[in-house]
């Protein structure tokens, strides 16, 4: 009996042994292919376990999202106190939509796991503080984000409002938006109406989940002309006194071009053509300083290129100048022809104007705090490079200020304050034409630079620039 | 697992809670008493019995304490319980050889308590395992499995011979006269009922298995294994064409990713998968993993929740702790000069390794999923109480062993 006994206990070795060899498939060798099983929620479960930092206002820190504790598997929820006013800005978090906005180019911040090891964070740590994220200062002011939200209105556009002198974007607005909410399908919600509403948002033609103040892309007509202008006096082919002539139109290679309306100016200054926006003048202007140079100083500005942000952007866009011919290149100078731009690019070259040349990095958050409110990192201002001389500057500025007081662009006029701004009546495949103003103010200490664009609006200086108009009053009434 | 039950607290609420302590206090208190239970009424007992089931109970208490702290508690209290059960049988039931004049009631017995559930049962998780009395739920199977290796070691014991010889050769195998068979297709018979009135697939295989492995002990016939076998997989075969609920136990064992079950049949296997393979080596720590993901964690799939938090590493301790008890259980069965205490030993071992293996088997998907616990570890009263009484049973056992062979020795020295 006791042989039979050795070979019971022999079998059941073997069976234990293939527990432990099995188990080391499953645990080590198989494993991830296992927990990348899209059925596997731990992951998610892991990162809502993390009470996400908020994401602030400049202004007196007001949650633009917060994170609520649902006491459900996935426990900490995102909440967007204002609703859609901010959408653009955080974006959203959601465990059944992902990720958009700062929320998904600040996660590690936010959930707190920043690969800089700092003394501080790692006293963090060891005290427990580990599902605790750390909170985000963004640069937008609730008051000029609100401003503009109300100005704009109805409208579809986009509104970008910056410091000239640190890049700073202090609003940032496009309509029609979303209620970032909405993706949040936390316990408690209606469930059925939440998933309606968000299938109704990516059903809507004017897309309310796209970005256009940093993504949608423009043809910028008008406000182009101060980059023309900015080259052209900046290389020294014009001067704001040089004289020309506008016939109404110019005949380029044996094509004609026509001013808008089909408008003659006659004999004016380079000045004068910029205030009354004359398309023939700035066609001359574009041929006498040629392809390249006009093409080299739009990509300083930051055209062909992604704009550094903190979001990720669309690079604006103008023609190669070895593909450029001069017929191109006239359409080109007045903003036509392949010239497309964000707001985003455009508020960029109305704030390199105002801070005398030198453009800013934008950008949007501030400063990182961890769950104490200490700042943990400091978002210095960071100077991108010098586009113009600041005389160039300086002339620009004045021409611009002379296109608000006597030109296209009077409906931005602020009592007591000089705005320089420039309009923008792009013409566009179908329909009326997209409206545009890029401005700021004051005129020789600026402090904030606005640009605006109404799709289909009609006239700039009709329906871009009372916006502006309004953004401008509230930033300047409200900062410092 | 005062080590383990503060770092529980520390991962779970941050913060060390004294007052808590008090139930690993108990439970260490209680096994010392056994400790000096054992000492004094069968010194010469194994002494790694006791301490490695005492470690897989308190494995199993911290896990539990994890879990579902409630159930921590009454935990501890059916340890308290089937502690007493413990020195009960240490203290009356020394001579264990009485219990083999009893063979037929114990037999009578464990049939009755299988079958009880089958008419006053409680379903419970889709299998009738369960009968409730006032607010207890017991869970008759747990006490019948050792009641029925009482029952088929005293048998064997006093029959195995008579299996042994042939009388008639069927397709030149011998095979002993027909009537010997009859055991053979009762026990066939009870184990297919189980499967097909219980709809408890882990049962039916526990007790076929302990069955086929006695009686391979008592006769040394292969051929009773295989036939044993091929009419067990027979049987199982059928039920699988008739039942659907051993069709789910199967395709989920092949698939269990299957988009279109995981998110109900296969919901179990694949969650205690994830739970295993998100542990890796050392686990992730305590009451830092999800474990609470699996249903009947602190039951069935405890071992995957012991996978996932202390890892391969913990996992296979656990399974070296069995392959232990295995091991020193097989000891004392060899110790033995009489066939009833060899079989008896043989008989209780079983129960563990095969126990153990298809529920550790079945949540890593080594083989197909059935519902039992794991012994020792496992939350649950009946399956401590059983349990218990089969561990003062090996003690009694191997004490005897002991000292059966000394005295043996000192006779032997004396002629």
């Amino acid at each position: 009996m006791n042989r039979q006994i050795k070979v019971l206990l022999s079998v059941f070795l073997i069976i234990m042994l293939a527990i432990v060899v099995n188990l080391s498939w499953v645990q080590i060798f198989g494993a991830s292919k296992i927990q990348g099983n899209g059925f596997n929620k731990r992951r998610l479960v892991q990162e809502y376990a993390i009470q996400r930092g908020d994401i602030l206002t400049a202004d007196g820190n007001q949650p633009i999202a917060r994170s609520v504790d649902t006491g459900a598997e996935y426990r900490y929820q995102r909440e967007y106190p204002m609703g859609a006013l901010f959408a653009d800005v955080s974006g959203y978090d959601s465990w059944k939509y992902g990720r958009t906005g700062l929320e998904q180019s600040y996660n590690d911040a936010l959930l707190g796991r920043d690969s800089t090891l700092t003394l501080r964070s790692l006293g963090n740590r060891l005290l427990g503080a580990s599902k605790k994220g750390n909170s985000i200062v963004t640069t937008i002011d609730s008051r000029i984000q609100r401003t503009a939200t109300e100005a704009l209105g109805k409208d579809v556009g986009a509104v970008v409002a910056m410091d000239p002198k640190t890049g700073a974007v202090l609003a940032m607005v496009t309509n029609p938006t979303y209620d970032p909410n909405v993706a949040v399908p936390s316990p408690g919600k209606d469930a059925a109406a939440n998933q309606a509403q968000w299938d109704a948002y990516n059903a809507d033609p004017h897309r309310p989940l796209f970005d256009r103040a940093i993504n949608g892309l423009y043809p910028p007509g008008s406000s182009f002309k101060v980059v023309t202008g900015a080259a052209a006096l900046d290389q020294g082919v014009v001067t704001a006194d040089s004289p020309f002539n506008c016939a109404g139109k110019l005949v380029v290679n044996g094509f004609t071009i026509y001013d808008f309306g089909r408008q003659t100016h006659g004999n004016l200054t380079f000045a004068q053509a910029m205030v009354v926006s004359c398309n023939i003048t700035f066609a001359q202007v574009g041929l006498r300083l040629g392809a390249p140079a006009l093409v080299n100083y739009a990509q300083l500005f930051g055209f062909n290129k992604t704009l550094p942000f903190d979001l990720p952007t669309t690079a604006s866009h103008i023609q190669s100048a070895a593909k450029m011919d001069q017929v191109e290149l006239a359409s080109a100078s007045f903003g036509q022809g392949q010239d497309l731009a964000t707001p985003l690019q455009m508020a960029s070259v109305a704030s390199t104007i105002a801070n005398g040349g030198v453009m800013m990095q934008p950008y949007l958050v501030d400063a990182v705090q961890d769950y104490n409110g200490k700042i943990i990192e400091q978002n210095q201002p960071k100077k991108m490079r010098r586009v113009i001389d600041q005389q160039t500057a300086g002339t620009l500025t004045d021409i611009m200020v002379k296109v608000v007081t006597s030109g296209t662009g009077t409906a931005a006029q602020i009592d007591g304050v000089d705005v320089a701004g420039k309009t923008g009546t792009a013409e566009v495949g179908n329909g009326e034409p997209d409206a545009w103003f890029i401005c700021f103010a004051p005129a020789q200490d600026p402090k904030v630079a606005v640009a605006v664009v109404v799709e289909n609006g009609g006239e700039g200086g009709v329906t871009a620039a009372p916006i502006a108009r309004n953004v401008l009053k509230t930033a300047l009434r409200v900062l410092p | 697992m005062f080590l383990g039950f503060i770092s529980v607290q520390l991962a779970m609420d941050g913060r060390i809670m004294p007052k808590q302590l008090a139930v690993p206090a108990v439970a260490a208190a209680i096994f010392i008493v056994l400790h000096i239970v054992m000492r004094i009424f069968v010194p010469s007992a194994d002494g790694l019995l006791l301490p490695i089931a005492a470690a897989l109970t308190f494995l199993g208490l911290v896990m539990i304490q994890r879990l579902d702290s409630k159930q921590a508690l009454y935990q501890l209290i059916w340890i308290a319980v089937a502690a007493v059960c413990f020195i009960l049988v240490i203290v009356f039931e020394r001579n264990y050889e009485s219990l083999a004049q009893y063979k037929y009631i114990l037999g009578l017995t464990a049939i009755v308590l299988l079958m009880s559930t089958m008419f006053i049962g409680k379903e419970v998780n889709g299998a009738r395992l369960w009968l409730q009395i006032g607010p207890m739920h017991f869970q008759p199977s747990e006490l019948a499995k050792v009641l029925l290796v009482v029952f088929l070691a005293a048998f064997f014991a006093e029959k195995h011979e008579l299996l042994t010889v042939s009388t008639h050769r069927v397709l030149g195998v011998p095979v002993p006269e027909l009537k010997y068979f009859i055991p053979l297709m009762l026990m066939w018979g009870v184990s297919v009922a189980i499967m097909i009135f219980q709809k408890d697939l882990g049962s039916s295989l526990l007790f076929f298995g302990i069955f086929i492995s006695m009686l391979y002990a008592a006769t040394s016939r292969k051929g009773y294994v295989i036939v044993g076998m091929a009419m067990f997989a027979l049987g199982a075969y059928l039920c699988f064409l008739a039942f659907a609920h051993v069709q789910v136990r199967f395709t989920t064992w092949l698939r269990p990713f299957d988009p279109k079950t995981i998110g109900n049949k296969s919901y179990q296997i694949s969650q205690s998968l994830f739970a295993l393979s998100s542990g890796g080596v050392s686990g992730t720590g305590l009451g830092l993993g999800h474990p609470t993901f699996i249903p009947s964690v602190t039951t069935d799939f405890i071992f995957s929740a012991i996978g996932e938090e202390l890892g391969l590493l913990g996992a296979a301790a656990v399974v070296l702790m069995y392959v232990l008890m295995v091991a020193r259980g097989i000891k004392v069965a060899l110790s033995h000069r009489d066939d009833f205490g060899k079989l008896l030993a043989v008989g209780l071992v079983s129960i563990i390794a095969i126990q153990s293996f298809l529920i550790m088997g079945g949540v890593t998907r080594l083989i197909p999923l059935t519902g039992i616990t794991l012994p020792f570890v496992s939350y649950g009263g009946s399956s401590l109480f059983a349990n218990f009484i089969l561990l003062a049973l090996l003690i009694v056992l191997s004490h005897r062993g002991a000292t059966t062979n000394v005295t043996s020795i000192r006779q032997g020295a004396k002629r």
